[in-house]
């Protein structure tokens, strides 16, 4: 059975392992550039608590707008794991499309050795995979995470547990379909629109709020969270505020606006902060500290696996008593 | 000692049964046929006998193992190749050998490889690049090595040409023969089937027609004609299969109950292929809609 799921698979397994070794090459060669930056910049006396903490935080800021520039590289790593489950499952897909499992089914061996090696080897092989580009992501976020934290949306989802957890669910949704529906193409299509979904959908509701966030009402001064902190609510550059007066009532941006007047120019936001503080409103921020990063890791994986295994206990149980 | 046996066997998809009640016994060392139009159940049964599908009703067994839950001991004694048969096209005919060997203990790898050689299907040769023919004469050297006592073949030759058709058909035989096994094919050409096959099994509509051996079978039908008035009492005594009639005179295809006493009815001896063909127009008959079964299965 080994043997033959090798001989079906060998061909995305192959083009499963360029992608990853692809990606470590790519990571290698941009490692080391973004170490350069960092020292270049002076962020390395910074981190220890020895610059400047105005050319410092200018110096983060320089760093970051690179880094932004890895951003396609960052994007291709986070969908990387989906693309190796779609592929790694697509075969099954085709094998049912076929009908060509009923091959091996006449064979002596029995239904539950066939899902079992048929299902699991290509899984365990994306797991070893993923695995892999974890660990080099992992070690290619080092220098970043000094900077910026190891949370914010894009490095997190590239680092630890997460890249096999999103190939486990990808694998889990194509073989679903592809068992369940017997078309090879939409079970990918599946697949891919699904894993990079559901993705999506915990990144921007579920993660924010895995574990209450720290709150604070800004009301002046400069920053109450670091570089490394992944603000969750308001903080520069957000895209949208919430303001808070002393009795705890909260405000949208719209009415303070209409309370204190629009921020066109360095007066107008002068006069805009002496009203704040006339009508005692602060803003209020939210933000998750970097050393929830394992908890984090540990909450989102556990339920993209929960799902995936919900999908992969559908699909052998399907198979071992309803396919014809 | 029978070597295949269904009690009450039936399938029901959704609220069509596909197969219902069929009870059969086959004898070892034969070769059965089932015979019907496409959707009279023939694939269900033969699903249901290797345990690809379970039965919604009933049992199927072979060698007394149940195909889903004695899978273990069961696999190993059977065959299986169906119609276009599934078979890995990126595969060549040698690794298809080499997956049997892995797969399966019982394993006549040399058998098959000479079978091969003398059919002119190379080892080296991708399966893809097989015409029809070599593919269902690949799939029955695949069934044939893994030295089955049983050998279920799914409309084995349905996309076959008159020649390949005979060509395949001398394969079984000669494998039948050497290894003493039994053959159960389904099949909607009867042509064929009489100098092959010595078991016959009609269905129609997922209902069994007519369930016995074909010697049998064939010695106790007869046509018989005479004076459309003594149908009815014809009736009491003969089972009438068949009825064609004009003012004055019927002809019926008849299974005889007993002997023929009424000196005014002829009889006539009738071929495997009438027999089918009025157990089939039966099948339709006795339901309401009128497809074009009959002629599709003398083709």
């Amino acid at each position: 059975m080994i043997w033959l799921t090798w001989r079906q698979q060998r061909f995305e397994a192959a083009l499963a392992m360029v992608a990853v070794a692809v990606g470590a090459a790519v990571l290698f060669l941009t490692r080391q550039a973004m170490i350069a930056d960092l020292n270049e910049l002076g962020i390395p006396s910074c981190i220890s608590g020895l610059g400047d903490s105005n050319t410092c935080s200018q110096a983060y800021q320089a760093f970051k707008d690179n880094f932004g520039s890895q951003q396609t590289l960052l994007g291709a790593l986070t969908y990387l794991p989906v693309l190796v489950g779609v592929v790694l499952a697509a075969s099954i897909s085709v094998e049912m499309e076929q009908g060509t499992y009923r091959l091996a089914w006449a064979q002596s061996v029995t239904r539950g050795r066939w899902t079992f090696t048929r299902v699991g080897l290509p899984l365990l092989f994306g797991l070893a995979m993923t695995g892999l580009v974890a660990g080099v992501t992992s070690w290619w976020m080092q220098p970043a995470n000094q900077v910026q934290g190891p949370l914010r949306p894009g490095s997190f989802d590239v680092q630890g547990f997460l890249p096999p957890a999103y190939m486990v669910l990808a694998f889990a949704i194509t073989v679903a379909g592809g068992v369940l529906w017997r078309r090879t193409v939409p079970a990918v299509g599946l697949g891919i629109a699904a894993g990079a979904g559901i993705h999506l959908a915990v990144q921007t509701w579920l993660r924010p709020s895995f574990m209450a966030p720290i709150s604070y009402l800004w009301t002046s001064g400069p920053a109450p969270y670091t570089s490394q902190d992944w603000v969750v609510q308001g903080g520069a550059g957000a895209s949208s505020y919430v303001y808070q007066d002393p009795t705890g009532q909260q405000l949208s941006y719209e009415q303070v606006q209409s309370l204190c007047g629009q921020v066109v120019d360095a007066q107008s936001k002068d006069a805009w902060s002496a009203c704040l503080q006339a009508h005692h409103l602060g803003e209020l921020v939210r933000w998750q500290p970097p050393d929830r990063f394992w908890e984090f890791q540990v909450i989102e994986s556990a339920l993209v696996v929960g799902i995936a295994c919900a999908l992969l206990l559908l699909t052998v149980w399907w198979l071992r008593s309803r396919t014809v | 000692m029978n070597v295949l046996e269904a009690r009450g066997l039936g399938k029901r998809y959704g609220r069509r049964w596909a197969l219902k009640d069929l009870t059969l016994d086959v004898p070892g060392g034969r070769i059965v046929a089932f015979v019907g139009p496409n959707g009279a159940g023939k694939t269900t049964f033969l699903q249901l006998a290797m345990g690809f599908a379970a039965p919604t009703a009933g049992t199927v067994a072979a060698f007394g193992l149940s195909p889903r839950r004695e899978a273990a001991a069961f696999l190993p004694r059977v065959g299986y190749a169906a119609q276009e048969p599934p078979l890995f096209k990126r595969f060549s005919v040698g690794e298809l050998l080499t997956m049997g060997s892995r797969l399966n203990r019982r394993w006549d790898g040399p058998m098959a490889a000479s079978r091969l050689r003398s059919l002119g299907i190379g080892l080296d040769l991708s399966v893809a690049s097989l015409s029809g023919g070599m593919r269902a004469q690949l799939a029955l050297v695949l069934a044939l090595a893994k030295m089955p006592d049983l050998l279920l073949l799914d409309e084995p030759m349905a996309s076959l040409d008159p020649l390949a058709r005979h060509e395949f058909m001398g394969l079984l035989m000669a494998a039948s023969a050497e290894q003493g096994l039994t053959v159960v094919l389904s099949s909607h050409i009867i042509g064929d089937l009489r100098a092959t096959c010595d078991y016959l099994v009609i269905l129609t509509r997922g209902q069994s027609q007519l369930v016995g051996d074909m010697d049998t079978i064939v010695a106790t039908h007869q046509r018989l004609v005479g004076p459309v008035e003594m149908m009815d009492a014809i009736g009491h005594v003969q089972e009438i299969v068949q009825v064609e009639r004009s003012d004055r005179q019927a002809s019926l295809l008849v299974r005889m109950r007993g002997p023929l006493l009424d000196p005014r009815w002829e009889s006539y001896p009738v071929d495997l292929d009438q027999i089918v063909l009025g157990y089939l127009s039966r099948g339709v008959s006795s339901s309401s809609s009128g497809d074009e079964l009959a002629t599709e299965v003398a083709g």
